[in-house]
């Protein structure tokens, strides 16, 4: 659709100005990072490897421990809703598969990440959380096997599928997929999708999503480089 | 999680400097740290820095029926959060009671101290009454949480916006952002907090301890004041016992700092409603056809299309910021007449006008 391929295009230049990101923005943690997506605004701090709490039992390999905060005063409880600990399961498989556990047997890491801002729907906060985790596992130095960024991808009713889309579209788009890559293959680590699509769709969505995820690693890239110079 | 064990190497040279009057951060005795307060698009969200002490406020909103023997007064609560960092004190009941310690004396200052006109929060007398609640979380604690934590909550309260209710008879209506404009909360003065810490049989003092200094410390006075040099709280922990010299000091010292910090709190709240946020959202329950806009100033264009039947025709529309109320739209026959009606959250877009300024100036007269 050239729709699409027009989007990309646009996309291909203006990608740096929906991305922002600030690197140990807390003193005390191991390691943090603050990360900004188009409206969506993430800080995640992570704590580790240290002791194991005594009833915890990992002999071998890190226990992950993450917590995910949603913006406080939204439910009357203080304990997280069935959503965010969908969420917090979602990305603690995306650790264990990144991080190398057997490095650290009989210790814990804790990542708390807090959703800051969201204006726009799910997949806009979903892909800055991953994205957020990445750079804090960077910034705490944790030896990982691949970094990954994620990229929202929405479907617009007339403006078809969308990468990185404005809060406007997102709100008025029916469907959204989020795609995590990862650095070394471009390969993808993992899907989270939602809404009315074919297969077609997934696959001109995960093409669309491909080269997207490559500049976000460039991204990543010079963020570093900016704190190492 | 625990904080590391302060060793006793660290513990001299930190006394040391403080009897030669000096501080590690090269400080004055009398010199706070610089403060940093952000905010961001949902309506009192702040984040606050002290140094490198970081903490996070959010201010929200439900209808509740009031106390009996106060019929007509809204309610406030403060919830301080210090679950995630690590555990001060190294033991958990200890990091426990020092969180209460500081819940107990944020809630005096605030609470007690009537700073928020309980009687403007009153929808139906006897009824129904809004209720605030402001959720603190502290993710970074390198001294003095007790004083970030109270300009948080300030900010907090200062920028957060009521939506507007109107009553028919037994029933209310409460209006999204995008029907009537929110209001801002009265308040009435700033309960500013200033914290001494006391070293050394309470001999030496300093103001605005860092993580250092406040794990050494004897005790601490937490003194609130508001520009009016009215004393809205008084605290004092730890092992201290203080003469009444000492006292007059601090308070001489905390006016200062009182000053400046009520004008600054006053001036960032304000340059935020005023300035052009290019943060803005669609509106996701009502349709519009919008032009294609340029990336940074959403804002303006959605303006011109703005439906005149939605706002009242007499305000002037300007392309400033756009707010993100948290209250949903209920509907009229749930709204239940129960103690704990569910939070209400919208997701809703206004635009605030310069008349917004105008009528913060006036509440707070």
């Amino acid at each position: 659709m050239t729709e699409t391929i027009s989007q990309i295009n646009e996309n291909d230049t203006s990608i740096f100005s929906c991305l922002h990101c600030k690197l140990s923005p807390i003193s005390k943690a191991t390691g943090s990072a603050t990360f900004t997506l188009n409206d969506s605004l993430c800080t995640c701090l992570l704590n580790g490897p240290g002791e194991l709490r005594q009833q915890q039992d990992a002999i071998n390999r890190l226990q992950v421990d993450i917590t995910f905060q949603a913006r406080p005063g939204n439910n009357n409880t203080n304990s997280t809703s069935t959503k965010d600990k969908l969420i917090e399961q979602w990305l603690e498989t995306l650790v264990r598969s990144t991080v190398l556990m057997e490095y650290y047997p009989r210790s814990q890491i804790n990542i708390v990440m807090y959703e800051e801002q969201n204006l726009s729907g799910e997949a806009t906060i979903l892909a800055c959380l991953c994205n957020t985790l990445c750079l804090t596992m960077l910034d705490a130095n944790l030896p990982m096997k691949y970094a990954f960024a994620a990229v929202p991808i929405v479907q617009h009713p007339t403006k078809g599928l969308l990468s990185l889309p404005k809060t406007k579209d997102e709100l008025a788009s029916t469907s959204y997929f989020v795609f995590v890559f990862e650095i070394t293959l471009n390969d993808i680590l993992a899907t989270h999708a939602s809404g009315d699509f074919d297969m077609k769709i997934l696959e001109q969505a995960i093409s669309i999503a491909q080269p997207i995820a490559r500049q976000i690693f460039q991204f990543y890239r010079q963020e570093l480089e900016k704190r190492l110079t | 999680m625990k904080e590391l064990i302060c060793s006793t190497i660290e513990r001299n040279v930190v006394l040391k400097c403080i009897r030669d009057h000096k501080r590690l951060d090269l400080r004055t005795i009398d010199e706070t740290r610089s403060i940093n307060i952000e905010f961001r698009a949902h309506p009192g969200y702040v984040s606050v820095t002290l140094g490198q002490t970081h903490v996070i406020a959010q201010a929200s909103c439900r209808i509740t029926k009031p106390k009996e023997s106060r019929a007509s007064e809204g309610h406030i609560r403060i919830h301080l959060d210090m679950s995630k960092i690590p555990l001060i004190n190294l033991e958990n009941w200890k990091h426990q009671e020092f969180v209460q310690e500081l819940n107990g004396i944020l809630e005096q200052n605030i609470r007690h101290s009537n700073c928020l006109d309980l009687e403007s929060l009153c929808i139906n007398s006897g009824e129904l009454v809004w209720s605030i609640k402001i959720d603190l979380i502290v993710l970074n604690n390198c001294g003095n949480i007790l004083d970030c934590a109270n300009i948080a909550t300030l900010c907090s309260l200062y920028h957060f916006r009521l939506p507007e209710v109107s009553v028919h008879g037994s029933e209310i209506r409460v209006y999204s952002s995008t029907e009537r404009r929110a209001r801002p909360l009265r308040i009435l003065h700033f309960p500013i907090n200033v914290l001494f810490a006391f070293f050394i049989d309470g001999h030496y003092t300093l103001i605005d301890p860092n993580s250092d200094e406040e794990r050494l410390m004897d005790g601490f006075f937490s003194i609130s004041m508001n520009q009016h040099k009215e004393i809205c709280g008084i605290h004092m922990g730890g092992k201290l016992g203080l003469k009444k010299e000492q006292v007059e000091l601090c308070k001489k010292l905390a006016f200062k700092k009182v000053l400046e910090l009520t004008d600054r709190i006053r001036q960032v709240v304000t340059d935020y409603y005023k300035t052009i946020e290019p943060i803005t959202h669609a509106q996701p329950s009502i349709i519009r056809i919008d032009n294609d806009e340029d990336e940074d100033d959403d804002s303006s264009s959605s303006s011109e299309s703005e439906d005149p039947v939605l706002i009242k025709p007499e305000i002037p529309l300007s392309p400033i910021e756009n707010n993100v109320s948290l209250l949903l739209m209920p509907d009229l026959d749930n709204l239940s007449l129960t103690d704990d009606v569910s939070t209400m959250i919208a997701t809703n877009v206004d635009k605030l006008t310069s008349d917004l300024e105008n009528d913060d100036e006036h509440d707070n007269e």
